[in-house]
């Protein structure tokens, strides 16, 4: 009831103040009216009544005052005549405010704009999932010896031994992401689709917004192919049209009936991608992905789902590993050859998985600690500028005091106009923000999968920023405010002491020295980017990246057969290599420098047989002629001619061959590949140069490459590269018309030159360093802004001690050897500090430097010196008024 | 004036609880009930009633509703609520056994001792 009482006071003074106010005031005048009344009639005149009566009343104001406290308004009062107070008091210094307000609002805008980012990645729960915080993520783990950790996807018979001993859920889902054909009405798209268990719509209480989801019956084979439309599917392609349920699509060549639309934004929970459609898992032999027949859905051996589990109600995640690992066991002993010593672990579903979390985690903490710095940078300098000024409030606050402020009342109306300020500044950022969220979906991802992040700032954004405003303000408010207020309590009016100066020049140069050495670290990280961007651009690929084009098809999501495929692969080489301007072309199962995975277990054919394990191998499938058309010598041997001679080649490269055959000639060497059940023999007949092969960061990799056939399509489609006489653009419209002569319903996708794709490889980087040189430069500027401010403060203050010194003969030139000196000494003790940090934080970003140290010369010594420079500038204006200081006027000044 | 007692911190409130129990008051009437009802032997400062009052009203013990006085003046008049009754209740038998154990006390002779 207290509170409830306090709640409505307080609403009732914000919205009815004044007439809580005019009805006091009405009734403490009734009451002397009253009175009066009285009084008169016994005998006094009205004007004798009236003051007898306002005697016997008392302190008339005193009361109302009292009043007040008992409706508990004073405080309410108090805070409202402080807001004022403080509005008045910034109004009348236009520039301080507006110095303050932007240094402070450039920090909010990045800080928020970061948050929106990571708040989107990371934060924010996936849309359209009931109860997320009950889903977990199940993993199988590896035994040790077979290198530990978790596996990331589960084999269909693993997890239906799963699903049908789990006690602990309500249900276990399971579902793959595919590349998806689709043709709608005539029309292709390639895009991406999820294979879903029946129960997948049910585990994750997602409820189809038109018609209905999948049911078990669904996910039988042979029961007939149906289809669930994403939102953004049904109403780019279908405009909406509520009679969709029951209209077929064809998904990779076979026809399926739709029969629900999902929730608008529906994306997998986890990595957010969005799917166009949802099919069964019955549906993996008809959508051939992945490829070969049914044997996804019966080999125990092939992992291609992510498993998730909904909790029963009143199950804690403790109880439910238990379960698990007794089903573990049972799934030990029952398959032992392939299962001895897989384990099962599980993780909160929301969250990324801890194989993708580890590096993107340790990104989201550098980008924190570096909004810790944009916030902390425009603190110290509004906090130095407060402080500048306070110089000037001093007498000010000592009136106030002397009139009877409590220290405690004069510390609450400076922090009120820190707030002020603080909130200011957290609106502009927020429409700064606004802009830079704007501009974040236009960070191009490098890889073609539908990722669908959600960057729109939300109300939780909103609060954030909000409460960046009162943290700036405490920030940047308590150091001066508790100056001030101590200050107001020293017994002359305006009077300074000695060591109040001191004690303020300490906590002064503390701040600028800090922010001089955040605003080098800032500008080290960016200086690093910058030297890793450019010896990135001069990293040789290993490879002729200029006039090569190269795209993508997918013959087998179009219905081809491996035998029709075969045929349409060489037409289309054919018909590539007779069109006019092309030199070479050549078919590839992995585009180089994309983050496809094709590995093989090696073994030098001469030591099987000896308990010698063999070790995994990077490879690619290419056709003959891929050497020739990318520019990647064959340092001995030859490359593959193609047809039955090469039908167990392989081409190795330099690492490999020095790995496997040290000191011998590799060419002619046999390997075993495959381990396992199905070995195969192969004969190496050509060593290639090395070359970089997922990243342009890599160190040599050893690399195999075997003969290219259809079935084996990567996760792009099959890559097929062209190398050009000319401009490879110019080709664009002829190679489409090409493949579309072929067939006019087979999509080419992700056509691009080689340079635009190493550009993409370098997107990390280059987003990155990006990044970093805005935030640098931002940060410099800051500074820049903080070390003028103190040194112009500096000048301000000792304008009397300049005048003295040049009344009693010193030089400019002194005057200036000491005002810069000062100024410097900052400088120096801030860039010392900075390059401590430098050294002790920097290594963080080493994955992301290509070929440069962290701790690289050049970087450091350039930043420093580049900052002595702007230091010195900084240091130089102000000293320059403080030589002009008339002696006369400094003195009076006093 | 003759000398009139001071009242006791903390009794103003049991005194406005008890004039406004006897019926619905404006602040003025609160004053001359007391008056009336302590044969005038108490003396506050007028406006010390009103901070009395407001605080009551936030308690919620006591309601307040505008009206029209016996002067043809709008004033506000002040009436227990029932948690206002209860406190009446409490207040006056704490007190009642105040007085009988300080009286009782005061009236102790040297031999009882």
């Amino acid at each position: 009831m207290k509170l409830g009482s306090s709640i409505r006071t307080f609403l009732a003074f914000v919205f009815r103040r004044s007439r809580i106010e005019h009805e006091m005031e009405e009734e403490l005048r009734s009451h002397l009216d009253t009175r009066a009344d009285d009084l008169e009639r016994q005998g006094l005149t009205r004007a004798e009544a009236e003051r007898q009566a306002r005697i016997e009343f008392g302190g008339y104001e005193r009361y109302k005052e009292e009043c007040r406290e008992a409706l508990g308004s004073r405080l309410l009062g108090e805070l409202a005549a402080d807001v004022r107070y403080g509005l008045r008091m910034l109004r009348r210094n236009p520039g301080f405010t507006a110095v303050a307000v932007v240094t402070l609002a450039l920090g909010i805008g990045l800080d928020t704009t970061l948050f929106t980012a990571i708040d989107g990645l990371l934060l924010r729960p996936p849309a359209n999932v009931e109860a997320p915080d009950r889903l977990l993520a199940l993993y199988q783990t590896q035994p040790s010896e077979r290198g530990g950790g978790s596996m990331p996807v589960w084999s269909y018979p693993d997890y239906a031994y799963y699903r049908d001993r789990s006690d602990a859920f309500s249900g276990l889902s399971a579902y793959s992401p595919i590349p998806v054909n689709l043709r709608i009405g005539g029309a292709n798209d390639r895009t991406f689709g999820d294979l879903v268990s029946g129960n997948y719509f049910t585990v994750r209480g997602t409820k189809a917004v038109l018609g209905r989801t999948f049911v078990a019956g669904d996910d039988t084979l042979g029961a007939s192919s149906v289809a669930v439309l994403s939102y953004e599917l049904w109403q780019n392609r279908f405009g909406g049209d509520p009679g969709v349920v029951g209209k077929a699509v064809t998904i990779n060549g076979r026809l399926f009936t739709v029969i629900g639309v999902a929730p608008k934004g529906t994306t997998d929970i986890g990595i957010q991608m969005a799917p166009a459609v949802w099919v069964p898992l019955s549906a993996q032999p008809a959508v051939d992905w992945p490829p070969g027949g049914t044997d996804a859905l019966k080999n125990r051996g092939t992992g291609w789902l992510t498993v998730l589990g909904r909790l029963k109600p009143g199950i804690t995640p403790r109880q439910a590993i238990a379960g698990l690992r007794v089903v573990a066991r049972g799934l030990e002993q029952d398959y032992p050859a392939l299962e001895r010593g897989r384990g099962i672990s599980v993780e909160p579903a929301v969250a990324l998985p801890s194989f993708v979390s580890g590096p993107v985690t340790g990104i989201v903490v550098l980008l924190g600690a570096l909004g810790g710095m944009l916030l902390l940078i425009p603190c110290a300098n509004v906090a130095s500028l407060m402080l500048a000024r306070s110089w000037s409030r001093r007498s000010e606050l000592a009136i106030r005091s002397a009139l009877g402020a409590s220290r405690l009342r004069t510390l609450r109306q400076l922090l009120t106009e820190s707030i002020l300020i603080g909130l200011s500044s957290a609106a502009v950022g927020l429409v700064l923000a606004l802009w830079g969220a704007a501009a974040l979906p236009h960070l191009k991802l490098p890889i073609s999968l539908p990722i669908a992040i959600d960057f729109r700032p939300d109300i939780r954004v909103l609060g954030f920023t909000t409460l960046l405003a009162f943290v700036t303000a405490l920030l940047f408010g308590t150091a001066p405010a508790l100056q001030l207020s101590r200050a107001a309590l020293s017994p002359q009016l305006g009077g300074r002491t000695g060591s109040d100066v001191r004690r303020r020049s300490r906590a002064q140069r503390l701040l600028v020295s800090a922010q001089v050495s955040i605003s080098l670290l800032l500008l080290i990280g960016a200086g690093l980017c910058l030297r890793s961007l450019h010896s990135a651009e001069r990293i040789d690929p290993g490879f002729e990246t200029r006039d090569v084009l190269s795209f993508a098809v997918s013959p087998s999501l179009s219905g081809y057969s491996n035998a029709r495929a075969d045929v349409l692969y060489t037409q289309l080489l054919e018909r590539l290599e007779a069109t006019r301007g092309v030199r070479s072309a050549s078919l590839a199962v992995l585009m180089p420098l994309s983050y496809g995975e094709l590995e093989e277990n090696v073994l030098p054919r001469d030591r099987t047989g000896t308990g010698a394990q063999g070790v995994q191998v990077a490879e690619n499938l290419v056709t003959p002629g891929y050497f020739r058309t990318i520019g990647i010598p064959i340092l001995r041997g030859r490359d593959f001619v193609g047809g039955v001679i090469d039908k167990d080649s392989v081409v190795v490269n330099q690492t490999l061959a020095n790995q496997l055959f040290p000191r011998q000639n590799p060419v002619g060497q046999q390997l075993e590949l495959g381990g396992g059940q199905h070995p195969r023999s192969v004969l190496i007949i050509g060593v290639a140069r090395d070359s970089k092969y997922r990243t342009l960061g890599e160190s040599p990799t050893p690399f195999l490459y075997g003969v290219f056939r259809p079935g084996f399509e990567g996760p792009a489609g099959t890559t097929v590269l062209v190398r050009t006489s000319g401009a490879p653009q110019l080709l664009i419209p002829a190679i489409r018309r090409q493949v579309r002569a072929l067939d006019k319903n087979l999509p080419v996708t992700g056509m691009e030159t080689m340079t635009e794709q190493i550009q993409s490889a370098l997107w990390l980087a280059r987003t990155l360093g990006a990044f970093f040189a805005v935030l640098g430069v931002a940060g410099t500027l800051l500074a820049m802004v903080g070390l003028y401010g103190s040194v112009a403060y500096s000048v301000a203050r000792r304008t009397n001690e300049v005048g003295i010194r040049m009344a009693v003969g010193a030089q400019q030139r002194d005057v200036l050897k000491l005002v810069v000196g000062e100024g410097l000494f900052l400088a120096l003790s801030g860039i010392g500090a900075g390059l401590v940090l430098a050294f002790l934080l920097t290594r963080f970003l080493r994955s992301l430097l290509y070929g440069v140290s962290p701790t690289d010369p050049l970087a450091l010594s350039a930043v420093s010196i580049l900052f002595m420079l702007v230091a010195l500038a900084a240091c130089y204006i102000p000293a320059r008024r403080a030589t002009k200081v008339d002696p006369m006027a400094a003195l009076r000044h006093e | 004036m003759e000398t009139l007692a001071q009242i006791l911190p903390g009794t103003l409130d049991l005194l406005i609880l008890k004039a406004v129990s006897l019926g619905p008051l404006h602040g003025y009437g609160v004053l001359l009930r007391i008056a009336q009802i302590s044969k005038g032997a108490l003396l506050i400062e007028q406006g010390a009633l009103y901070p009395a009052l407001f605080r009551l009203v936030r308690q919620g013990l006591l309601k307040a509703t505008w009206g029209t006085s016996e002067h043809k003046r709008r004033a506000k008049y002040y009436e227990l609520t029932a948690a206002g009754r209860k406190r009446l209740r409490e207040e006056a038998e704490g007190w009642n056994r105040l007085v009988t154990a300080i009286g009782a006390a005061l009236k102790a002779r040297p031999e009882e001792v």
